[in-house]
């Protein structure tokens, strides 16, 4: 098995090592954002995916911000 | 992994949804069901056909107590493991029986609670709400295999892992089976268990001695034939993630459902790859995945299944949640307070968090991480850790476990790799090109100049004493924060021979025990102006 997986971020490709997280691979930023509700992470088919999911080869994430402020995460998305 | 408050916002936010949802029907929206084609001589009408429902979690990590959610004056429960247990219940009546219920794997590790017993909480749980089995995650073995086969011995239901073998004998590990076989209705379901492949690599070499995790798509091979013989329908209890779930529904034939897990996915709509439907109930005992089935007995094969709104929201309200897993919930979070609680030692000074450059609660925090195993039996040459991800400070005298939580807050955990002289050196001068040192270091010294020009801030760099060699292999112990390119540190992800180890939280907690009392102090390793 590799030890890297190719992950692309709102279509930016990037490298990670195998083991790391959602969290690792879209910033801190991103991840304060989400952990206070102005915005989620979507896989390519618009699943939610978790900051603590496994990071996997072909991923595709986008970190997707509500527009309204604080923005509570559609539950219905 | 433990919970966040800052989480709590947005669960208030979820709520609001959910809310909502939950008023249209006791079990949210009704799934879409659609024809599974070709089903020529199948209709859902016809007598010959049994309708079951696999139920299903995965990634609950210890997730067992729900979130109070406040709206106005009234709150409701989101998540936790009393609520699923009171959705499977409501859904065993529903479907009359005709239940299978799964989950994916990685199930105890990650809260205080579910941490404290080693994951017999959530077992215990599991056990009351009628699981049939369970995968293997890589997280379920953090505590190493004995804890495993305890929980297995505890267990009322098997672990599936076809593909965890035995190195010295090929066999399946002890501490699961390859597959079950269970009567649903009339219905003969065949669930084969895969593990995560990569669980060497990403766990720590004792938790896995002796085991080899197999791929995924060669081990299903192997087994789905002899199943389908024997079995009505087949489905795969999968900890492959979802990329490698769609890659084994691709090429092995013959899978009729892949229940999943390890990448937390949300999929609220199955997901169909040929004639393989996958579903994943996201993480952390938000989800309960329902996939319906109608069964064609005569034509032997799926006619219709649930396409749409497979995730149900686990909320309080109109489902109860169930007392008996409550009261347990109850039990165990009082049980885990005394984790917060918990000496670890004692401070001769007072542990202020520092901003930039060294400092006396920094360098504890480095010398903890250098003083244990970096994968090769060995110390690391070097320990480095952001002055960022510090966060808090401890007064002189006892340290408590909760203090020392307030300090290292991320779940970060241990993380070493291979660095050459020269990455290490990358590494430092984007240390000191913002903030004037934002790189704990231990087992090595720096020396650096703001005023210079970027890339030629770093004067004088000295691992153990010796000129930091721009060729030579240094073995680094760092975070997986970092590990990712975190604080813009990306040089760490062009590191080599990567291994993962304990939370750095526990590795400090247990250092200080070690060493108390502790009195750190600043030793001249990072000077700069
Ligand atoms: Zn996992």
């Amino acid at each position: 098995m590799s030890e890297k997986v190719k992950v692309w971020v709102d279509g930016k490709e990037d490298t990670f090592f195998l083991g790391l997280r959602v969290r690792h691979a879209i910033g801190y930023q991103a991840v304060k954002a989400v952990e206070q509700g102005r915005a989620r992470v979507q896989d390519a088919d618009g699943n939610g995916v978790d900051l603590d999911g496994a990071l996997y080869d072909g991923e595709r994430l986008f970190v997707v911000y509500s527009k309204r402020r604080p923005g509570p995460v559609n539950a219905s998305s | 992994m433990r919970r966040n408050l800052l989480a709590w916002l947005v669960l208030l936010a979820l709520a609001l949804g959910v809310v909502v949802a939950g008023c249209q029907a006791p079990f949210g929206p009704k799934p879409t069901a659609t024809a599974m084609p070709p089903a020529a001589t199948a209709s859902p009408t016809q007598p010959k056909t049994e309708t079951i429902a696999i139920l299903h979690t995965n990634d609950m990590h210890g997730y067992v107590e729900p979130e109070l959610i406040r709206v106005g004056e009234k709150s409701f429960e989101s998540g936790g493991a009393a609520n699923i247990a009171g959705h499977i219940e409501a859904f065993r009546k529903e479907y009359k029986g005709k239940v299978l219920v799964l989950d994916g794997g990685d199930t105890w590790q990650g809260t205080f609670v579910s941490n404290k017993s080693r994951g017999a909480a959530v077992t215990e749980m599991m056990n009351i709400s009628g699981y049939d089995a369970q995968a293997l995650g890589n997280h379920d073995f953090d505590w190493g295999q004995e804890v495993l086969k305890e929980r297995a011995a505890q267990a009322k239901f098997p672990f599936l892992a076809a593909n965890v073998v035995e190195e010295s004998s090929g066999k399946v590990f002890s501490g699961a089976k390859p597959y079950i076989v269970k009567s649903v209705g009339s219905v003969k379901v065949a669930v084969l268990g895969l593990g995560y492949p990569g669980t060497s690599a990403i766990s720590k070499a004792a938790n896995v001695k002796g085991l080899k995790f197999l791929p995924g798509p060669e081990t299903a091979a192997q087994y789905i034939p002899a199943l389908r013989k024997e079995a009505d329908l087949v489905v795969v209890l999968s900890h492959l993630g979802l990329g490698d779930d769609e890659k084994l529904a691709a090429s092995v034939e013959g899978i009729d459902v892949i229940v999943g897990g390890h990448s937390h996915t949300e999929i609220r709509n199955t997901k169909r790859v040929g004639n393989t439907l996958i579903v994943q109930a996201g993480s952390k005992a938000k989800f309960l995945g329902r996939l319906e089935l109608v069964y064609d007995k005569e034509a032997r094969k799926i006619t219709r299944y649930t396409t749409s709104d497979e995730l149900l929201s686990v909320v309080s309200g109109k489902i109860a949640p169930d007392a008996q897993v409550a009261a347990l919930v109850t039990k165990y979070v009082k049980d885990a307070q005394a984790i917060m609680d918990r000496p670890l030692g004692e401070t001769l000074v007072d542990l202020e968090q520092g901003y930039a450059g060294e400092f006396p609660l920094g360098n504890l925090i480095v010398d903890a991480m250098r003083s244990v195993d970096a994968g090769y039996g060995k110390v690391a040459d070097v320990a480095m850790h952001n002055n960022a991800g510090v966060r808090s400070s401890i007064p002189k005298g006892p340290i408590t476990y909760g203090q020392l939580y307030k300090v290292l807050p991320f779940d970060n955990v241990l993380t070493a790799m291979d660095l050459t002289g020269a990455q290490i050196g990358i590494i430092l001068e984007k240390a000191v090109a913002g903030r004037p040192g934002n790189m704990l270091v231990s087992g090595m010294t720096y020396t650096f100049d703001q005023s210079q020009p970027e890339g030629a801030r770093i004067k004088v760099a000295l691992v153990g004493g010796q000129p930091l060699d721009p060729k030579r292999v240094y073995r680094v112990m760092t975070i997986d924060y970092l590990a990712g390119g975190g604080d813009g540190q990306v040089e760490f992800k062009n590191g080599s021979n990567l291994t993962y180890g304990d939370p750095t939280v526990d590795v400090v907690a247990e250092y200080i025990q070690r060493h108390s009392p502790v009195s750190p102090k600043i030793e001249g390793r990072i000077v700069g102006r």
